[in-house]
């Protein structure tokens, strides 16, 4: 049970389990509670950043393991468990505790096996209900320890609890702390080590273990059980017999009044479209400045590399496949870290609960719950984190089209070909450009909900649930949990998306760099006559003339470079690739140039501008002063005629629809197989995520073309 | 559009060599993040442990109301 | 359990903490905002969704306040009768569930948290 000196080790009632004071092996505790009990505040304050975040084998749910040191010295592993009502229910976060109480799962990385002790963690405000599951852990006989959480908020509310007598009645240690204020948070580590098997055993059938809680809760709060004599006086506080006193009227009126306000359409409504404005306004106005410098620094980055190394290939894969898969990643940091920092800060103030409750009644017609809500908005930033949240939805079915549509939402990686489209479209007329922006973002969204609705009728048939959701109480928000949670939520985005995006990265740049082809020869003409410009400027007297011949051979040079740059993607892999798929895009008025960046991009959105700037064949259109170098010469691309621009209006409108519908990201498909339990479910999204997108691509497109638009 | 006349790889060249391998293990780990193992039933792991022994800890359902929870 | 406007075929036995009053019954829905009452029974047709709701405090003989009726309902679980702890917690439900939440007794209207004779 105990690390390597292994084995089961004798225990009966009450039998004490030997501290460890060698220190050497490894404590696991299991932190078990109701939701909404603060277990998650707990366990921050505990731990911190000391966490690791994986899962359960064999499941999708989430588990933490932090560390913490007892004041002997010993190492504690805490095992963060899902938040249930009780052990006994059907869901898969009773499963999980059950399975890891009893010893047969264990979060991946920690050696399977019985935790040598349960914490257990209450809410002090309310005790009755949560003692049902205290009770049925005790069942359990496994070393206990009680925690009595959120005593500061117990005690503002005048409720006086006698930890004597709650030790008596569920036979362990009783702790009273405050995670928030960490109030008695000091002797924790040492009660978890010194944990003993409980000297009491609950009932085990349902009502009678209510009743065991009932009476429990009534004599920790110094009241009398109906029909029992009331204990002496020596014991506990002096509480007169109706105990203590109820929580405030008025806190009750406040509450109510606020939930019918969040909760009821007419007004829920508009405060919900005010927070979530107030919410994308802040995540898209502050997160610039940090992904302005994050782009300045991967653009030193590469410049450095292309100095201090000798030229080759590998200096090659360096500069443009390492640090620029690095940067296309990292650019979406910034955003990410900001939405789930606010999300963080409105769930801790009680809002999204009102909030889930609110969107039910929305989200229902479309065969969604409204805890859907939460995981949709989180893929705003990005899908990945957002379908990883989605294992707070109960019912299974429900949580697959969730899953499933999770994509459809607009993310910031397709924020770039937006900004890219809508400037080429509304060149000078920012107000209609706005416009634009915000009907991808609803046509995502429209996009997602008819297809959840449609998965709903047909593959994913059946009644769902209906939504019960535990309202928590108001309350500010904690910094420290939103911090953590934050820094939890980054670093998993830059594992999973990060690595396969930096892996896309090199393979892309391997397979635009080879084969190697020898320079055009429009190209090898501009050599030439640059050198001839230059041999020319060297004879000249003239300085002034010196200096024109000069810039004009150098000018002649970066065309010449330019041309055999683009020659070279041309014909590399990735551009007989785009060129042979070609004719499968014509019909969506895509030409060769514009097909390759498409394909690349279906592996990962983020290097769809960065590609085709290499690709692009640069016409004399006039550059847009405000655009930066690779944007301006993606936009004045033109076609294999030389005339026409790439970026037709009809072309425009086409490939904004395109991206706005198009599965176009190898880490949502990997994360979504492995939520959703198979690779079927991701091909099934990337099938019908691809058929939508063509079609309407397609179809605005002829309609433009039909009606004359160039 | 131009017709090159000379696509190679440089094949001599140590350094191609190693950045295509690196181009191979960077694909193969794209491809098998797209399939992940299939998820392994609990009852596959090792560790079942035999309980209900010396150490006369009660089973998990004793006695529990089977019907009210619902639990299978 | 009982079935929709019947009464308590027997109370609770004695002594038993969450005692659920005798008589008539009325769904949640009946009872009104603002009404107090015990819950008798809830007769959800999912027996899973019984099990969660009895498990987060909703269960025969707890107190129940409605704050808010409709689509969504929320109602504030008060506890045992003699629980004097008061604990509270809101529930959040849909109006079909909380149609079919039974209870005994309760003043209509707006009542005292506290004044509840047994």
């Amino acid at each position: 049970m105990s690390g390597p000196q292994g084995g089961p080790s004798p225990t009966g009632a009450g039998t004490p389990r030997d501290p460890d004071p060698a220190a050497l092996d490894v404590l696991r505790v299991a932190l078990l509670g109701n939701p909404n009990t603060g277990k998650t505040t707990l366990f921050n304050a505990l731990c911190g950043l000391r966490h690791k975040t994986s899962n359960f084998p064999g499941t999708t749910q989430e588990a933490r393991v932090g560390e913490v040191r007892s004041a002997s010295g010993g190492e504690i592993h805490l095992i963060d468990l899902p938040g249930i009502y009780s052990l006994e229910l059907e869901q898969s976060e009773a499963d999980v505790c059950r399975s890891v109480l009893a010893g047969r799962l264990s979060p991946r990385g920690e050696p399977v096996g019985e935790p040598d002790s349960v914490c257990v963690v209450v809410d002090s405000t309310n005790l009755s209900r949560n003692l049902v599951l205290v009770g049925e852990v005790l069942r359990r006989r496994l070393p206990t320890v009680l925690v009595l959480n959120m005593i500061d908020l117990a005690r503002a509310q005048g409720r006086q609890i006698n930890v004597r007598t709650l030790e008596e009645a569920v036979g362990c240690r009783v702790l009273l702390v405050s995670a928030r204020s960490g109030e008695g948070l000091r002797e924790l580590p040492d009660a978890l080590a010194a944990a003993q098997i409980p000297t009491r055993t609950p009932p085990g059938e349902q009502g009678a273990l209510e009743q065991w809680a009932d009476r429990a809760a009534i004599r920790a709060m110094g009241g009398v059980v109906p029909g029992e004599t009331p204990p002496d006086g020596a014991r506990g506080t002096e509480a007169p017999t109706s105990g203590s006193a109820p929580p405030s009227r008025w806190t009750a009126t406040f509450t109510d009044r606020l939930d019918s306000l969040l909760v009821s359409p007419w007004t829920g409504v508009p405060i919900f479209g005010v927070v979530m404005f107030a919410l994308f306004y802040a995540i898209f106005s502050l997160a610039n400045f940090p992904m302005d410098w994050i782009d300045a620094i991967f653009a030193h980055a590469i410049g450095f590399v292309e100095s201090v190394l000798p030229e080759g290939v590998l200096r090659d894969l360096l500069a443009h496949g390492i640090v620029a898969g690095v940067g296309a990643t990292v650019i979406f940091v910034p955003q990410i870290a900001l939405l789930f920092f606010l999300i963080s800060l409105l769930e801790d103030t009680g809002y999204l609960a009102r909030a889930a409750l609110l969107m039910d009644r929305v989200l229902r017609p479309f065969g969604l719950p409204g805890h859907a809500f939460v995981p949709l908005l989180s893929s705003h930033a990005c899908a990945l984190p957002g379908i990883m949240s989605t294992r707070v939805i109960p019912d299974r079915r429900d949580r697959l089209a969730t899953i499933l549509i999770a994509p459809f939402m607009t993310c910031s990686a397709r924020l770039p070909v937006y900004v890219l489209v809508t400037g080429l479209l509304f060149r000078d007329r920012p107000f209609m450009a706005a416009l634009a922006f915000i009907g991808c973002y609803a046509l995502g969204l429209g996009a997602g909900l008819f297809s959840a609705l449609l998965a709903r009728r047909t593959i994913l048939r059946g009644k769902s649930r209906p939504m019960v959701l535990e309202l928590p109480t108001y309350k500010l928000p904690s910094l420290r949990t939103a911090i953590i949670t934050t820094v939890d939520r980054a670093w998993l985005f830059l594992k999973n998306a990060g690595t396969n995006i930096l892996a896309i990265c090199v393979v892309l740049w391997w397979l635009g760099s080879y084969p190697l082809v020898s320079p055009p020869a429009d190209a090898v003409l501009m050599t030439q006559q640059a050198a001839e410009l230059r041999a020319i400027a060297d004879a000249e007297t003239n300085p002034g003339k010196i200096d024109e011949t000069r810039a004009q051979a150098a000018q002649m040079e970066a065309d010449a470079a330019k041309r055999i740059a683009a020659h070279a993607k041309e014909n590399s892999y990735i551009g007989t690739i785009g060129k042979g798929v070609q004719p499968l895009f014509a019909p969506l008025g895509y030409d060769w140039q514009l097909t390759i960046g498409v394909v690349t991009s279906f592996a990962a959105r983020e290097v769809f501008v960065s590609t085709m700037a290499v690709v692009v064949r640069a016409g004399d259109a006039e550059l847009d002063p405000a655009d930066a170098g690779a944007v301006a010469s993606v936009k004045a691309a033109v076609r294999a005629d030389g005339v026409t621009p790439v970026f037709t209006v009809a072309t425009c409108w086409s490939l904004l629809v395109y991206f706005v519908l198009a599965m176009q990201c190898l880490p949502t498909l990997a994360v979504t197989a492995r939520e959703a339990g198979g690779a079927r479910w991701a091909l099934l999204q990337f099938a019908w995520m691809s058929g939508v997108a063509y079609l309407a691509a397609l179809i605005v497109y002829q309609s433009l073309a039909a009606l004359g638009v160039a | 559009m131009t017709l090159d006349l000379a696509a190679s790889l440089p094949i001599g060249d140590w350094q191609f060599w190693v950045a295509t391998a690196l181009a191979i293990f960077c694909g193969w780990f794209v491809f098998k993040n797209l399939f992940p193992k299939g998820m392994l039933p609990f009852s596959k792991r090792r560790g079942t442990r035999a309980s209900l022994t010396i150490s006369a800890k009660p089973s998990a359902n004793e006695g529990k109301d089977r019907d009210s929870s619902g639990r299978a | 359990m009982t079935d929709a406007h019947s009464h308590v075929s027997d109370a609770s036995p004695p002594g038993c903490i969450a005692a659920v009053p005798a008589g008539p019954t009325r769904s949640l829905v009946a009872l009104g905002v603002g009404g107090i009452a015990h819950v008798a029974a809830v007769g959800v047709t999912d027996p899973a969704d019984g099990a969660l709701l009895r498990a987060m405090g909703l269960r025969p003989g707890v107190r129940v306040r409605v704050v808010r009726l409709g689509e969504p309902s929320i109602v504030e679980v008060l506890g045992a009768e003699a629980c004097a702890c008061a604990c509270s917690s809101r529930i959040g439900l849909t109006r079909q569930l909380a149609a079919q939440v039974m209870v005994v007794g309760g003043a209509g209207s707006v009542g005292s948290v506290g004044g509840e004779p047994t």
